[in-house]
């Protein structure tokens, strides 16, 4: 195959080439979101014209059976061509890429995302590693219990791997018509291949009719998703929707015959027979779908096969080929909107039932089946649920779809390994930002929830599954109160330990302060004896695990009448090794003149070191003061060897001894959102100073 | 010539010794506070752990001078062996999970190309490090009781066992310490890696790309060799610092520390301060641990050189 026909071929199957290919898609979709959106309306309180408009627009749902034929439609479409064109066999790795780029980034996002709502949202989901699994594998639509993967979080995901086994199977069939008519190919003998194939299609659904019924055990809407599902089963199966999905190959052949050069067809195009039959076709389609509106399921059609299969079926087929040839009609439904919402369809089709789901739960919650009785109000959601879906669809075409596209698109063949290689660079960072998230939000939910835990009252808060999840946030919040903090702080003493806390790291900062730049100062500006000694003896405490030897600790405490002392906690905690090493560091920068020229002016060193050197080092005693902070605030063991008196004990002590889950959460919160928000007003300088032992 | 008797060198010499020895003593000043700390709150608790460790010091009792028995119970004590080996694997495992998690994450923060949502990111993994560990000890509790807590209701709700007892049964109870040590204490790592990338010169990487290095081979060739010394700074701090875990334990297993998470520190405060209140021996157990401790963070600087670092 030469370049230029795969390039024709690759654009035939984005549905460009074929006229009204995209209008037909972008119907389809709307159809099915539109089926979503009335389900939802309350048939009974509308008026007789409503109810009508309504069961019309529940028929909807059939525009997933014309997604079928269209792709049968366009995916065979170079197969026809090659074949009556006498090429060879279309490459099938390329195939299988295509397919595989188009389908599987937006549906396993989709999945992965509906997979996680319906965790949290669904009650009772079951099934959880088989629908895993099978979603994962496009084998869900095999068995009943799967053929929902994700649940009513995202039901449309069903007919996807209905798709997938279709996309197998068709090329298997082309595969034996191109194997055996060799080289004597002629239209008749593949068309009749192809009516055998769709009989036998329809044998094979008989059988499974037959053979394989699922029994009626729990079967039906009324026990819910998978009783549905049973229910739906024999009748959908991926065996009978390849037979929609073999009319639109049919189709596709017709199409493929009538491009020949030939009078006849081009007196006929000529003369716009072909928009005529369009015309009447859609005409007919409407008709057709007006007529059965009220029908019940599986009615009105072959088998029990849904979506009025062959009637609608057929119709649709014989649209596709009347539109490819026809003069206008064809242009006027592949409009730019229509282009726009077909480019975006698979978007739609597989996030607009998310969206519904999660409006109907954060939005309007009568936004369920058959909710909404004010129809006005139904067409605002609605309108809002579409707009939402838009959105959605153009974000996940832009970031997921066409990224991934066009690395295969013609990355193959018709890009340059160059500019692939750029594309994946750029692909990567979104990736990257969207995981990295995930993983913050997972990281930050136990103070989410501590947060949450604080508010809620103590019944609420072993609530499972939590309260925060069940239902939308604003209800959640409702019944947040403030006992808890009150409880700590009236009958805990939380005030008295937060009090302690306060006092305790601040003396330790201040002193910390003091101490350790003095020991840096006569290190740095202070010519003695030994000092090089001093400094390995300061430094050496930074590396020693004395914790080890809390034992000789509470001795030396107690033997200075330390304990249940303020300065019990605060003395020991300014023996910082690092604080002498952080502020040697800094004042080894500041030029040795300043210090010399205030000698000559006579100052001490005392006054040097107070006046000048320590202003001079504010960002080094910053550091260190946030670092001494977190250090002292967070200890435990020294704070309980110190202080063995209630009304004594910082934060973290004070924990320990609270005994209602609903005051430790509010202590706990208290504790750790000083720190907080000392980090956020500071964290430029925090992390700036995290560097400086070893960029030093 | 002046009457003082003095030549003008003399007096020169004079005044810069008496300099001299001012300045020695404003050093020694100076330093003093410090150093006064230093006596107090480290030489004397060593001294003091030595002189308890040899005695059989009950409780308030002060005991008898025993000379190193107490060592000598010590090295047949089961326990205290079985904590030492707990801390070690405590600390191997956190090493193993934490470092090159926090390394893929620093490299993965800096390759974020929007600056706003990378400050976010940043300070969102940072939080837990800055979060009391008493605190998320107890938060952990609750998340992983095994009745009322969250996480076996998600287990549920993902048809996994749902069960576990976290917090008392032993193998899971260590799975969980370690769970939640990784949550503390990656986001300081990944924070500090970040900034020290920083610090890499970007031209490398653009000689590299011109050169058609893939990214696994710039990470390995590049990013890892020049990070050396702060992957060795962070493996010999984070090692310490999983060496000494307390609270967490303590907090974490409140009424059932079994010997699976009972670390050295736990079996020293609980000998101490706890039960059979065996200061005598829970001193001797100090000093044991504080050699091993020290023992192991000083090979481990020799080892991964990061001494030779400082020397250039």
């Amino acid at each position: 195959m030469s370049r230029e026909q795969i390039a024709i071929v690759n654009k035939t199957t984005n549905g460009n080439t074929l006229s009204g290919a995209d209008g037909v898609r972008a119907l389809a979709c709307l159809a099915v979101i539109f089926h979503h959106a009335f389900q939802r309306l309350d048939y009974y309180a509308q008026p007789p014209w409503i109810q009508e408009i309504q069961s019309f627009f529940l028929r909807g749902s059939s525009g997933v059976s014309v997604f079928f034929v269209l792709s049968g439609f366009l995916l065979s479409y170079p197969f026809w061509k090659s074949y009556l064109n006498g090429g060879a066999f279309p490459s099938i790795k390329n195939y299988i890429i295509r397919r595989a780029a188009r389908i599987m980034p937006g549906y396993y996002t989709a999945f992965f995302v509906s997979m996680f709502l319906a965790v949290l949202f669904v009650p009772n989901f079951s099934y959880f590693w088989r629908r895993l699994f099978t979603g994962l594998t496009f084998t869900s639509g095999f068995h009943f219990s799967t053929l929902f993967p994700v649940d009513w979080m995202n039901s449309p995901l069903w007919s996807i791997s209905f798709e997938v086994f279709a996309y197998v199977l068709m090329p298997l069939f082309m595969a034996v018509l191109f194997f055996f008519t060799g080289k004597s190919r002629s239209f008749g003998k593949a068309i009749l291949l192809w009516i055998t194939a769709l009989a036998a299609i329809l044998g094979a659904n008989q059988l499974i009719h037959i053979y394989l019924t699922p029994d009626n055990l729990r079967r039906g809407w009324e026990f819910g998703i998978v009783g549905g599902s049973k229910w739906w089963m024999p009748n959908y199966n991926p065996v009978g929707f390849f037979a929609h999905f073999a009319l639109g190959i049919i189709a596709s052949g017709v199409t493929v015959r009538l491009m020949r050069p030939s009078a006849v067809v081009g007196r006929l195009k000529e003369k716009g027979y072909f928009d005529l039959a369009a015309v009447l076709i859609i005409a007919s389609i409407v008709f057709f779908v007006w007529d059965v509106r009220n029908l019940k399921e599986f009615s009105a059609s072959f088998q029990n096969q849904p979506y009025f299969f062959p009637f609608l079926t057929v119709l649709v087929a014989a649209l596709l080929v009347t539109l490819a040839h026809s003069k206008r009609a064809g242009l006027i439904l592949d409009n730019r909107f229509f282009r726009f919402t077909a480019k975006i369809s698979f978007g739609l089709y597989i996030w607009h039932f998310v969206i519904i789901n999660v409006f109907s739960f954060y939005g309007l919650r009568r936004y369920h089946n058959m909710g909404v009785k004010d129809f006005p109000l139904w067409l605002a959601a609605t309108a809002v649920i579409l707009a939402a879906s838009y959105i959605a669809a153009v974000i996940s075409w832009r970031v997921i779809e066409k990224p991934v596209l066009d690395r295969t698109h013609g990355g193959e063949y018709l890009r340059s390994d160059m500019k692939r290689v750029m594309r994946s660079i750029r692909l990567r960072p979104v990736l990257r930002t969207v995981v990295l998230s995930l993983v913050a939000l997972v990281f930050l939910f136990p103070l989410i929830w501590l947060f949450d835990a604080s508010l809620r009252p103590p019944l609420e808060m072993l609530q499972m599954p939590p309260v925060l999840f069940t239902k939308p946030i604003w209800e959640a919040v409702q019944t947040y109160t403030r006992d808890s903090y009150v409880a700590s702080f009236i009958h805990w003493n939380a005030g008295r330990a937060l009090f302690n806390s306060i006092l305790v790291s601040t003396g330790t900062i201040v002193l910390t302060g003091i101490i350790c730049s003095m020991c840096a100062y006569a290190l740095v500006f202070i010519r003695f004896r030994c000092r090089k000694a001093f400094f390995i003896m300061s430094i050496c405490t930074m590396m020693l695990p004395t914790s080890t030897l809390i034992v000789g600790f509470y001795m030396v405490i107690s033997s200075l009448h330390l304990v249940n002392n303020w300065l019990g906690l605060i003395l020991p905690a300014t023996v910082s090794g690092f604080g002498v090493f952080l502020l040697r560091q800094y004042f080894i920068k500041i030029p040795y003149e300043v210090v010399e020229s205030a000698k000559m002016d006579g100052a001490g060193h005392l006054r040097i070191w107070w006046h000048i050197i320590m202003p001079l080092a504010r960002p080094a005693l910053a550091a260190l003061a946030i670092i001494q902070f977190r250090i002292v605030w967070n200890d435990f063991l020294i704070p309980m060897i110190v202080m063995r008196d209630e009304s004594l004990f910082t934060l973290p002590i004070a924990l320990t001894f609270i005994g209602n889950a609903g005051a430790i959460a509010a202590t706990g919160f208290v504790t750790i959102i000083i720190p907080l928000v000392l980090f956020i007003k500071f964290h430029r300088q925090f992390i700036d100073n995290l560097t400086v032992g070893v960029r030093n | 010539m002046n009457g003082t008797g003095y030549s003008l060198a003399e007096k020169k010499q004079n005044m810069k010794t008496r300099i001299m020895f001012r300045e020695q003593v404003s050093g020694y000043f100076f330093m003093s506070p410090f150093f006064i700390m230093m006596i107090l709150f480290v030489i004397c608790t060593f001294v003091y752990g030595f002189i308890v460790s040899c005695k059989d010091a009950q409780g308030i009792s002060p005991g008898q001078f025993v000379g190193l028995e107490n060592y000598r119970t010590l090295v047949h004590d089961g326990q205290f062996w079985q904590s030492i080996y707990v801390t070690f694997k405590f600390m191997f495992v956190c090493i193993i999970t934490q470092l090159p998690a926090g390394l893929i994450l620093a490299v993965w923060l800096q390759s974020i190309p929007y600056k706003r949502i990378r400050g976010v990111l940043q300070a969102a993994f940072f939080v837990p490090f800055l979060m009391n560990t008493v605190v998320a000890a107890l938060l952990f509790r609750t998340l992983f009781d095994s009745d009322t807590g969250m996480i076996n209701w998600a287990m549920g709700a993902l048809h996994l066992p749902n069960h576990i007892e976290w917090l008392y049964d032993k193998s899971y109870s260590f799975i969980l310490l370690v769970l939640v040590a990784f949550w503390q204490g990656i986001g300081f790592q990944a924070v500090y890696f970040y900034s020290y990338l920083q610090t890499i010169d970007p031209s490398l990487y653009e000689a590299a790309r011109i050169d058609g290095a893939t990214g696994r081979q710039m990470f390995f060739r590049i990013t890892i060799p020049l990070m050396r010394p702060a992957v060795t700074f962070m493996a010999v701090t984070s090692a310490i610092g999983s060496l000494l875990v307390f609270d967490l334990v303590y907090m974490l297993f409140q009424y059932g520390i079994n010997e699976n998470v009972a670390t050295v520190l736990i079996y020293i405060y609980g000998k101490a301060f706890h039960g059979d209140f065996n200061v005598g021996l829970a001193a001797a157990a100090g000093w044991v641990a504080f050699f091993i401790i020290l023992g192991v963070s000083l090979l481990q600087i020799r080892f991964l050189g990061l001494g030779r670092e400082k020397d250039n």
